[in-house]
């Protein structure tokens, strides 16, 4: 929205000058729409970044473990610096300072609390530390980030809480294990939501999205991959609710979604893939639980959107995931043939279309080149190995090639007809 | 608010830092002392930044040295285990395991650990287990990790042991007090050995036996006043201070047959004065009849125990406290009494 006010604070002046508008009528537009308060995102970030290194710096200093420091030294330093720069943060909002020298002085807090940690852990040769350095440390940042409300804190928590997760996966890859997303989920995200953060919103999301399937995999792993695709409908579903209900923070999650759920869609229009992907090899309980969540997922996602193309090439798709669940359940037993992964192509296709013309609507070039590269894609896939009959394979592209012009020459009447109606 | 709960999340932070330093502190300052010596390196130890790796007799059990519910039931991964201490005999405060038991003891030393490799490569034991008890990291100051890497000895050369003093509580949790150099090393060199598997050579006598190794075990005084080694035996090629062990810690010494050190009786050959950086060298036949072993089988000779099973020994100096008596008193403690191991050894010479 700020960007929109920028821009149109930079066309007033050549309204004035081409005699559109007055001054008066200017200053009054000036007004409605302010600029607002420069966020100095700049000096943020840097003195961010800055706080950060510093600690890292800290860190290193008691890494090289000098002997003629004594232990309690050490200790006493390291704590003192926390409550310096905790404090210090403390003191600077109070005293009505820039946000930007609040949160790196509390940053620098958080990372010194890290290296306390891994501190009392040197001084004393603790090996291992109970609970994980990792997982404290985060909560800790976690912990700030809720008493501050700040997004750099959370940011440092993300960070923090995957890389305990990683780093826990090591010693314990067998066990299926959920906390850390639940962590996320619930420490991280609802503070996103509430500051209205979209960096946040993404971040957390996409991390949600590693850590999940790595959380639960141990238990399924041959329908991880259908696991994802779920994740990806998911996040498309939950993109459409939140534009409804005007929540923009959360809508750039549907990129992430498109992200992962158009190759992952690209893959299935491709006999070979299709098997591998939907875990029909896997456990049948297992496999029909998942596949019955990708339908409901595909369902609420069709439920949601308010566009009648998307929810065409959606239901497509719905209708593919339902037909392998009937496989599943074994209501359908044959599956040869391209009529298997027919549903598939023609979603992606529908998706295909749907962001061209939706990107044209929108004056956006991604869109308009991210629908082009799906189009290309399918067609160079198909145009190799869709039907054994080249005159087949011939039928279909001259079918689907007019199809695509036909589609083309009906939305532009469209527009135009709807243009005519409003003037 | 917001000012408030900022500063209530600083005092939750300075209280887990200080209890997980109170902790330690407390143990430091009051937990009984118990010295440790480490095992011989071997090259899968690694020294990573600024830690030192350590390894005991604890981190490693072979399947005699378990007790209780660990005996003859593979533990698993993560299990609490108790590594119970005895005292090395000659010295003063040296302990060494004694077993390994998943029950926890009512009295006496232990350490309180689990199940699992510690930092660096341990192998497991066949029908034995892996231990930790967080007492395996020596955090140093920069760069003299490489001078202890170097003072503790490689494979091939002379290994002093670390003895590390511990702070032990008395639910067996630990940690590293200070360290020391044992003040006598060690260097095992194999002389000659038959690389040969047993063979089948068609003349219907059987299988051609591969020989045991010959080896030189060599003691230095690396410390900084003259020591005395004992070894009876050394002229007749007894040597009967000298030992064999398995491989795998925790458990009895390998018993031999021979008769040859029995009743022996101290000489004045049998006392060998090491002054500073001086060495004491034997060398040992391993296929002589003098090792040869006894087991559930009756008697054996070494290299067909050692063929049967794959399994690699050890030797280790270690005097009879008995031979103590007849000896000047005013000697005291400049006589080595205390046990000293090599590195382990297959037979094929293969030193691990």
């Amino acid at each position: 929205m700020a960007r929109v006010h920028r821009w149109l604070h930079g066309e007033l002046e050549d309204w004035q000058a081409e005699g559109l508008i007055d001054s008066r009528q200017a200053d009054a537009i000036r007004t409605r729409y302010p600029l607002g308060a420069s966020a100095d995102w700049g000096r943020l970030v840097l003195s961010a970044i800055g706080a950060v290194i510093i600690g890292l710096g800290v860190i290193l200093f008691f890494a090289y473990n000098w002997d003629d420091m004594p232990r309690l030294v050490k200790l006493s330093v390291i704590f003192a610096g926390l409550i310096a720069a905790h404090g210090g943060g403390w003191w600077a909002a109070r005293q009505g300072r820039s946000r930007s020298s609040v949160e790196a002085a509390h940053l620098l807090g958080t990372t010194l609390f890290g290296a306390g940690i891994w501190l009392v852990s040197q001084a004393y040769h603790i090996d291992p530390i109970e609970p994980d350095p990792l997982l404290v440390w985060g909560i800790g940042a976690l912990a700030t980030a809720w008493a501050l409300l700040s997004i750099p804190q959370a940011f440092a928590a993300v960070g923090l809480l995957v890389a305990w997760t990683l780093h826990d996966m090591q010693w314990h890859s067998a066990t299926i294990d959920l906390s850390p997303s639940a962590l996320l989920a619930l420490g991280v995200l609802p503070l996103a939501l509430l500051r209205r953060s979209k960096p946040l919103v993404l971040l957390t999301t996409a991390a949600l999205f590693v850590l999940v399937p790595m959380g639960v995999l141990p238990g399924i792993e041959d329908v991880a991959l259908l696991l994802i695709f779920c994740q990806a409908v998911a996040l498309v579903a939950l993109a459409e609710l939140a534009e409804r209900f005007g929540r923009p923070e959360v809508v750039p999650i549907r990129a992430l979604g498109y992200l992962v759920y158009l190759p992952m869609l690209f893959a299935l229009t491709f006999a070979d893939a299709w098997r591998l992907v939907m875990g029909l090899d896997s456990e049948p309980g297992v496999a029909m639980s998942v596949t019955a969540v990708a339908c409901g997922l595909v369902g609420f996602a069709i439920w949601v959107s308010r566009r009648l193309e998307q929810r065409i090439a959606l239901g497509v798709t719905g209708a593919a995931v339902a037909y392998y669940a009937a496989l599943h359940l074994n209501i359908v037993t044959s599956f040869d043939g391209w009529w298997l992964v027919l549903p598939f192509n023609l979603a992606l296709a529908g998706h295909g279309v749907l962001f061209i013309l939706d990107g044209s609507s929108r004056r956006s070039w991604p869109r308009i080149s991210i629908g082009c590269l799906v189009l290309f894609a399918l067609a160079s896939a198909r145009f190799v190995d869709i039907f054994d009959s080249l005159l087949a394979r011939s039928l279909a592209f001259l079918i689907f090639g007019v199809a695509l012009v036909a589609v083309g020459r009906f939305v532009h009447r469209h527009d135009i007809r709807s243009e005519a109606a409003h003037d | 608010m917001i000012k408030h709960a900022v500063l209530f999340v600083l005092a939750l932070e300075l209280l887990f830092l200080g209890s997980l330093g109170l902790d330690q502190e407390i143990l430091m300052r009051t937990g009984e002392s118990v010295v440790l010596r480490t095992t011989p390196v071997d090259p899968r130890d690694i020294f990573r930044g600024d830690y030192v790796i350590l390894r005991y007799d604890v981190n490693a059990v072979g399947a005699a040295g378990l007790r209780d519910g660990l005996a003859g039931e593979p533990a698993a991964d993560g299990e609490r285990v108790y590594a119970v201490l005895e005292p090395i005999p000659g010295s003063d405060d040296l302990r060494r395991l004694a077993y390994v038991t998943d029950v926890r003891p009512d009295e006496g030393t232990f350490l309180a650990g689990r199940v699992g490799r510690p930092p660096g490569w341990v192998p497991r034991p066949v029908g034995g287990l892996a231990a930790h008890y967080g007492i395996e990291k020596l955090f140093v100051e920069q760069g003299r990790g490489w001078e202890i890497e170097e003072r503790r000895g490689r494979r091939d050369g002379m290994q002093i042991p670390m003895e590390v003093e511990l702070a032990v509580a008395a639910d067996g949790d630990a940690s590293i007090r200070d360290f020391r150099w044992s003040p006598m090393g060690v260097t095992l060199e194999v002389v000659r050995a038959d690389e040969r598997p047993p063979t089948d050579d068609g003349d219907g006598d059987g299988d051609e036996a591969a020989r045991a190794p010959t080896v030189c075990v060599t003691l230095h005084n690396v410390g900084d006043v003259p020591r005395w080694v004992i070894d009876p035996g050394g002229a007749s090629g007894s040597h009967c201070s000298f030992h064999l062990a398995s491989a795998d810690w925790g458990g009895d010494a390998m018993r031999t047959a021979t008769s040859e050190c029995r009743g022996i009786t101290m000489d004045a050959d049998a006392l060998h004065r090491l002054a500073p950086g001086e060495s004491y060298s034997v060398t040992l036949d391993l296929d002589a009849a003098r090792w040869d072993v006894v087991d559930d089988d009756g008697v054996v000779d070494l290299a067909t125990r050692l063929a049967g099973n794959g399994a690699a020994i050890r030797m280790v100096y270690r005097p009879d406290p008995a031979w103590l008596a007849g000896l000047d008193p005013s000697l005291g403690e400049a006589i080595w009494t205390t046990e000293l191991y090599t590195p382990s050894f297959g037979l094929a010479g293969r030193i691990d």
